[in-house]
């Protein structure tokens, strides 16, 4: 997409053009709260380019916090600014709880809420560009708990001494590191600022897991065209088996990311919210790379020309897991929900659920995510797993209480051996419990489009879970059976095979079909 | 190493590139040592993949004069910089549709000038090479193995360059280009397949060598850094999760560096093509993998410019798809799967140990380029599930089980006429693959007495019964499936930074212990890698 020649930094981002589109979007965040009202505006205006997109939801996001903290008037006043999302120090990564930059009230201020702030913050993206940047700061240095920080809302002029760093992937965005040193309005109450930031980040959990959904969105179709166009041993490539079964392949699990993450925005404004949301950024965004990877090669060296989206996206997508919260924090937070999720009595109602997915997965809605409530989302109403499974009568032999009792046994074998809380088991824990959520998806995918056709991303996905449970016993050397994966229904041979995988991955129109 | 260019903005030096070279052409020639060239590839540009491929490329391009049995022109041309002209925008890996004419300019039958017209594509090195060796048609309508001839073209027959941007190795220069001049024929007309074959031998070797590079730099690289940072009062390193997903790789890279030189260790011999198929596939993707997950694990310091663990997973996606594609590799191997299985010969444990433990020495008397091809099609394949008994491994490892099911899954895959399509072809390459990593990592063990590499032997051996289970799941075949292994809890007594790197170099010593030359001296004038 469109860059500037900057005379500092090279092929750029236009940042004006970034700035014009940003009102719109965030015209889906305040007054009222659209998640993905504020997504389809971004994609309107930046057209998925990975560099735009990600720029304006970092902005975006950064000017959420005014939101979350129900700062309204600040919120108007500032609306359409670029902001910055100044968290991480170089020291720190993801603990905010040890960053350095102190906060320290103006006295003259007299108790308001003006703050002269100082410190350094790094690897931001737009820094240099924003015109404002909300700053997590420390009031009392010593402090380390999580009251121990606070949220700022801070004018460019506050800052200096920017050095870019320069990235392998997103090249066209601008991240620098650079010093605080002067004034900055307090967001919210002092000692807030990590709930702020979790109350923001829940919704921010599916903006950035848009990019990965996006990502495949324009990749997959991108490879099949190319493979059904080149020719080679005088056929076009997807005429053969092996390129055909591998973009079968790589199509189901595209439609189940796809449908996952919408399925997920369909259910966002209730108690599930940070359940999904955790696992689009941690779950599904490591699947939209894997996805990428294996497309970019498939398709070989075409996509590795610079005007390919397929290598490109393939690269950037190592970003997503990774920025804003690694995709192993995100796991860990699931693992808490572990045994709820595997031993909830409640029968879930097949028919509400198919209902609110046909009738909402794909449609923009005003909601109230940003303002959710914590005690809510740490108890999502989970609901009999295998138990719905079941009841949804796929035409397929898929035992879902055979997977559910496998875990159940791990989790024991974990606890006995005094390892519950392992990050080691804990992260694995929190992945399995990722993969059987995704199968769940993968059944509501085919209930709710009626679709036959993705029955095997189905069978896909519970053999993808059969192999992690295998490997987590393996590795662990518990006594407990391995999983026996489940046999596919066999590989379609359309006479179309560029447009049957179109279809496919159309799941959108196969569910309003 | 690198120059900022008017036009191109930073790429290679190709000056230098050009100044340099010839010390890795004359590990080739007058004897072809494949093991030196690494190393002297490895001297001179070791550290920056753009360079190691710029300089690979020109190399594999030069060494077509070898395979073409032209050995004057080609050590009379080692001060030149040459480019792989093959490919065309149109055609991919299918050079038998190549649309470039090369017409005689003389009536002579031994005419060796020709003239040479058509256009190539994603050539690297093309704009700044001195030479081109190019792939064309004598005559345009035929499309037979024997259509091909092998031409060498002076850059002044070429013209029109345009440069090819890539999300890889940017510093590189690829374009596409015209041909239209004269050039002169390599070996003989119609030779130019076999030419290319004979040359992409050793050069999968050359290739997977590069992985192998990228996974060394940045594997440990990624210890370090997770030893070193601070994060909730702690060093990621000491947490399980993270020492867990570091094991893995770190026990994963071992196999593969293992791979590497037990494949290099048998290159004098008839397995030359076998291991060098497998390395050129299965070993790079792997490689692949394991830099992608490594980029993942360590985070935002892997994505900075100045990082090798994200450079290195992002220029790993090239190396499995250039010059061959990992498919068209694997289909290859699959040709092997009935002797492979079928073979009764009873290895002798001793003595493959003391080629592993002595084998580089002996690759260097291999002459791989000269190798007969009848002999590399018929590896001298042995008794696979016997050879893992006598290793003996502290395992319950049931090698006869995995070859009873791969006997029974091709047997089924033949039975229901699949052994010719192309879908189950690949997969089966992949299993003999998956197999023979197994069979390395059995070695492997062997080889250094580590315990822990009892759990890559588990990791193999299961990574081969997940592919394989695959296959029946996905064809709904009606051979069994396979169980898994169970491996060893993690358990460490050492300091974590310490365990994972003494675990990694456990592996890579095989190599330095067996006659790696020391570093040599380097002629007057000439930069080591940055």
């Amino acid at each position: 997409m469109y860059t500037v020649a900057d005379p500092q930094f090279g092929d750029i981002l236009d940042y004006e053009r970034l700035r014009a589109g940003m009102m719109d979007v965030l015209d889906n965040v305040y007054p009222t709260f659209n998640l993905m009202g504020s997504m389809l505006a971004a994609s309107r205006h930046f057209n998925n380019d990975p560099g735009y997109m990600t720029a304006c939801a970092a902005s975006g996001l950064a000017y959420m916090m005014l939101v979350a903290a129900e700062e309204y008037e600040l919120a108007a006043q500032l609306k359409g600014k670029i902001f910055t999302l100044a968290w991480t120090e170089e020291h720190t990564g993801t603990d905010l709880l040890s960053i350095r930059t102190r906060a320290t009230p103006i006295a003259a201020d007299g108790g308001g809420k003006q703050y002269h702030i100082e410190g350094e913050k790094w690897l931001i993206n737009n820094s240099w560009h924003a015109d404002y940047h909300s700053v997590l700061a420390k009031v009392d240095p010593g402090a380390t708990g999580p009251r121990s920080i606070s949220l700022f809302a801070m004018p460019h002029s506050s800052t200096k001494n920017w050095q870019r760093l320069e990235t392998h992937v997103l090249k066209s965005m601008v991240l620098t590191k650079y010093d605080i040193d002067g004034p900055a309005t307090l967001i919210g109450q002092e000692g807030r600022g990590l709930e702020i930031l979790q109350r923001m980040s829940l919704p921010s959990k599916y903006h950035c897991a848009y990019m990965g959904v996006k990502m495949v969105d324009d990749s997959l179709p991108a490879a099949i065209e190319h493979l059904s166009r080149k020719t080679i041993f005088n056929s076009n490539p997807i005429q053969f088996s092996n390129v055909f079964r591998q973009l079968y392949n790589l199509t189901q699990q595209a439609a189940l990311i796809n449908f996952a993450f919408f399925r997920a925005l369909a259910f966002s404004d209730s108690p599930f919210l940070q359940f999904h949301g955790i696992m689009l950024k941690s779950w599904l965004l490591l699947k939209c790379n894997e996805i990428l990877s294996q497309n970019l090669l498939v398709t070989g060296s075409k996509g590795f020309l610079k005007q390919s989206n397929i290598g490109g996206n393939a690269i950037d997508s190592f970003v997503y897991p990774v920025f804003d919260g690694h995709y192993t924090l995100n796991t860990l937070l699931t693992y808490k929900h572990t045994r709820r999720y595997l031993t909830a009595k409640a029968q879930g109602d097949i028919d509400a659920r198919i209902s609110t997915l046909r009738e909402n997965a794909y449609l923009p809605r005003e909601g109230k995510q940003i303002l959710n409530n914590s005690r809510e989302t740490r108890h999502p109403p989970f609901f009999d797993y295998a138990d719905y499974i079941k009841r949804c009568r796929l035409p397929i032999p898929l035992d879902a209480s055979r997977l559910v009792g496998a875990s159940r046994d791990l989790l024991e074998a974990i606890s006995r051996r005094g390892d519950s809380n392992e990050p080691e088991y804990r992260y694995k824990v929190g992945m399995l419990v990722h993969n059987l959520e995704a199968l769940l998806a993968a059944v509501e995918l085919c209930k709710a489009t009626d679709n036959n056709e993705y029955l095997n991303a189905a069978l896909m996905q519970y053999n993808e879970t059969g192999k992690l449970l295998n490997r987590i016993i393996s590795e662990g050397a518990f006594d407990i059976d391995f999983i026996q994966p489940l046999r596919l229904l066999p590989l379609p041979k359309p006479a179309d095979p560029r447009g049957f995988l179109l279809r496919l991955l159309d799941v959108k129109g196969q569910l309003r079909a | 190493m690198f120059v900022t260019d008017p036009d191109f903005g930073s790429i290679v030096d190709f000056d230098h590139l050009r100044g340099s070279i010839r010390h890795l052409y004359d590990a080739l020639l007058p004897d072809f040592n494949m093991h030196k060239s690494l190393q002297v590839g490895t001297e001179l540009y070791g550290d920056e993949p753009d360079l190691m491929i710029a300089a690979g490329a020109s190399m594999l391009a030069w060494m077509t004069i070898i395979a073409a049995g032209e050995d004057e022109i080609a050590e009379e041309l080692k001060d030149s910089l040459f480019t792989l002209g093959w490919t065309e925008e149109e055609i991919g890996s299918d050079l038998l549709s190549a649309r470039t004419i090369a017409t005689p300019l003389c009536a002579d039958p031994n005419c060796a000038e020709y003239h040479i017209k058509g256009r190539k594509w994603l050539i690297n090195n093309s704009y700044h090479a001195d030479y081109h060796t190019i792939v064309a048609k004598t005559d345009p309508h035929s499309s037979g193995p024997r259509s091909l001839s092998i031409f060498l073209v002076p850059q002044s027959s070429c013209k029109n360059w345009q440069r090819l941007e890539t999300h890889v190795l940017s510093r590189m220069v690829l374009t596409s280009f015209d041909i239209d001049g004269p050039g002169r024929l390599l070996g003989k007309v119609g030779h130019g397949l076999q030419i290319l074959q004979r040359m992409a031998m050793p050069s999968k070797y050359q290739c997977a060598y590069v992985g192998i590079k990228l996974l060394n730099e940045a594997i440990p690289a990624s210890i370090d850094h997770l030893s070193k940072k601070r994060i909730f009062n702690e060093n990621p390193i000491n947490f399980s999760n993270v020492l867990r997903q570091m094991y893995n790789l770190a026990l994963q890279g071992s196999v593969l560096n293992f791979i590497y030189y037990r494949a290099l260790a048998f290159s004098a011999g008839s397995f030359l093509q076998f291991h060098g198929v497998m390395l050129k596939s299965w070993l790079l993707l792997r490689a692949n993998e394991l830099l992608g997950q490594n980029l993942l694990v360590v985070g935002s310091k892997g994505f900075l410019a100045e990082s090798v663990i994200g450079r290195n997973a992002i220029d790993s996606f090239v190396l499995p798809v250039f010059d061959g594609h990992y498919t068209i590799n694997t289909l290859m191997t699959a040709k092997h799967a009935r002797r492979y299985l079928g073979a009764s010969r009873r290895a002798d444990v001793q003595q493959r140990m003391a080629a592993l433990h002595h084998g580089i020495a002996s690759s260097r008397a291999g002459d791989q380029i000269r190798a007969n091809s009848r002999r590399l099609r018929n590896p001298d394949f042995f008794d696979y599930a016997r050879y893992i008994e006598d290793l003996a491994l502290p395992l319950p490892l049931d090698a006869q089980l995995v070859v009873r099911a791969m006997q029974q899954l091709h047997e089924e895959l033949g039975s229901r006429e699949l052994l010719t399509d192309p879908e189950h072809r690949y997969k089966l390459g992949t299993l003999l693959h998956w197999m023979e990593a197994l069979l390395a990592a059995c070695e492997l063990w062997k080889a250094t007495d580590e315990p822990h590499f009892l759990n890559a032997v588990v990791m193999q051996h299961n990574g081969f019964v997940n592919q394989f289970n695959q296959v029946i799941s996905e064809s709904a075949l009606e051979t069994s499936f396979l169980p898994q292994m169970r491996g060893a809890p993690l358990k460490i007594n050492e300091e974590p930074q310490a365990f994972l790197l003494r675990l990694y170099e456990r592996a890579r010593q095989i190599a330095r212990s067996s006659a790696e030359p020391h570093p040599q001296p380097l002629p007057n004038g000439l930069e080591r890698g940055v």
